[in-house]
């Protein structure tokens, strides 16, 4: 399948905090989950996709193009929502559309309008008097209305209700139904990836820890739980990181059938992606 | 470049407006206040020069850029378009007050001055020198570049004094009227098409150098 965006190598550093070789792709027709605590560089790398920040190595293809070579044209097949959505903000919403709209050859004026009715946004309200959710709603609504090949979201789900969380999640599982459209969205709401996603990036301290379908992670993932046998020396190397508890050990496997293997009469639950997470990003690793 | 312009005349209309209809009558009672006809250009072209920084200051406030740099458009693009529209709205500023400057009752120029040649090349070389450098410093710094170019100027300000009270003033005096001087000749020589070419030659080289600076910063700028 080819990738709708291709990341390679991709390096940035600032202080005290340093993107590492990030490398990963998204396939035409599915949705990725860039997922990872605050700070571990999901905002840098859309900002990175978008130009907005200059990077020190690494490719970044979109459909094929260079995203800075063919920035325009990149730009034109990307619909992009901001983690906080800044516009200038003494203008009514129409205003700031009927900017936005020339700049895409494919903007969709019956659609903006229907989506603006759809998230309940007056067109004659100023940009400044919408809440943090409405603001949100109003960027999709953008992003949504040219029928952009590859929707860039960074924590879309921010300030959003849960019916309206719902729906959204949904109508993104909708866009990528004709099979060539993508969608990368970063959260760290990691229910919003379950739901979703069928590819899934876990990004800790500016690393690709994980990069893998959501199918496979439920399939290969699990929570290991029993007593201190865990912490044998010779098989706990199984482990990607292991948490001791009052009430016995836990242990984080990708590998289910050699760990079932290794300590049959441990209970074993399949590993949610925000297990995941948090195991990797605070369980003492054994790698 | 269409599409940016509008963006901005959208966006910032009521400020475009307001500032259109107020600001030259201000300019205009003030400068019509003024009779040295060489301080007149020195003041007045800062006053023009502001106004396009003061919009792109709006943008800056409401952090807006990321958003406009997020659409298809690349940042030559967007400079440009920066640049084209500070032209046009302080050669508009520029043609409104100097007409209102010679029109209040009492002004203390003639219209003949105000607009003889002299006047408006000498003004439009003050506009694209202080705008030349003001760009590089609103791309580096934000709205704090214009207190940077203004600090800068006090600066430049004491030291020439403090170079005149030591070496007297006149090397400053000769460095400061090396262009007009030259300018001088080059009519003397050629005439006065020759000379207006020169100074027009001139400021466009260093409107393009100013150009070139800024891209390069606005390049590194990270959102």
């Amino acid at each position: 399948m080819a990738a709708a965006l291709e990341i390679s190598g991709l390096r940035k550093s600032y202080k005290g905090f340093a993107l590492k070789d990030v490398s990963f792709a998204v396939p035409e027709g599915s949705i990725m989950g860039l997922v990872g605590p605050n700070g571990a560089g999901k905002t840098t790398i859309v900002k990175l996709i978008l130009n907005l920040v200059r990077r020190q190595a690494g490719a970044i293809k979109v459909f094929g193009l260079d995203n800075l070579a063919d920035e325009k044209a990149v730009k034109n097949r990307i619909g992009f929502v901001h983690e906080t959505p800044a516009l200038v903000e003494d203008v009514p919403l129409r205003d700031i559309a009927s900017v936005v709209a020339p700049f895409y050859p494919c903007w969709n004026p019956a659609l903006f309008q229907a989506m603006l009715r759809e998230f309940e946004l007056p067109a004659g309200k100023k940009f400044k008097a919408l809440s943090h959710g409405m603001k949100m709603k109003f960027s999709l609504a953008l992003a949504l209305s040219h029928d952009a090949d590859l929707l860039i979201l960074d924590e879309p789900t921010s300030g959003l209700d849960p019916v309206f969380r719902r729906e959204l999640l949904d109508r993104l599982a909708g866009v990528i139904q004709d099979g060539r459209k993508a969608v990368l969205f970063s959260t760290h709401v990691t229910s919003d990836l379950e739901r979703t996603a069928d590819y899934v990036t876990l990004l800790l301290d500016g690393e690709v820890v994980l990069s893998a379908p959501r199918d496979d992670i439920r399939d290969k993932w699990a929570v290991v739980k029993g007593g201190p046998e865990l912490l044998d020396p010779v098989r706990c190397p199984l482990f990607r990181a292991v948490r001791e508890s009052p009430y016995g050990v836990e242990a984080l496997t990708g590998d289910i059938p050699a760990s079932r293997a290794a300590f049959p009469s441990a209970v074993f639950d399949r590993a949610s992606i925000e297990d995941i997470m948090v195991f990797l990003h605070s369980g003492a690793s054994h790698d | 470049m269409i599409k940016l312009f509008r963006k901005d005349f959208i966006l910032h209309k009521k400020f475009v407006l307001g500032v259109g209809l107020v600001y030259p009558l201000y300019i205009g009672y003030m400068g019509s206040r003024i009779g040295r006809t060489t301080l007149l250009p020195v003041l007045c072209a800062f006053l023009y020069v502001i106004v396009p920084f003061v919009l792109f200051g709006r943008e800056d406030k409401f952090k807006a850029e990321t958003f406009t740099l997020s659409l298809p458009v690349t940042r030559r693009e967007y400079l440009r378009a920066r640049f084209l529209l500070s032209w046009i709205l302080m050669l508009l500023m520029f043609a409104a007050g100097s007409l209102l400057m010679a029109v209040v009752p009492g002004a203390k120029l003639p219209a003949a001055t105000v607009f003889g040649p002299r006047m408006v090349l000498s003004s439009l070389a003050f506009i694209a020198v202080y705008f030349g450098l003001l760009m590089p410093l609103f791309v580096r710094f934000g709205q704090a570049g214009l207190l940077v170019f203004l600090v800068v100027l006090q600066v430049t300000g004491v030291l020439l004094m403090v170079f005149r009270s030591s070496v007297g003033i006149g090397l400053i005096k000769t460095l400061f009227r090396l262009v007009p001087n030259a300018v001088a000749e080059i009519q003397a020589a050629f005439g006065p098409a020759p000379a207006v070419f020169a100074v027009l030659s001139l400021l466009a080289l260093f409107s393009y150098g100013s150009f070139s600076l800024s891209l390069a910063l606005f390049r590194r700028k990270e959102y």
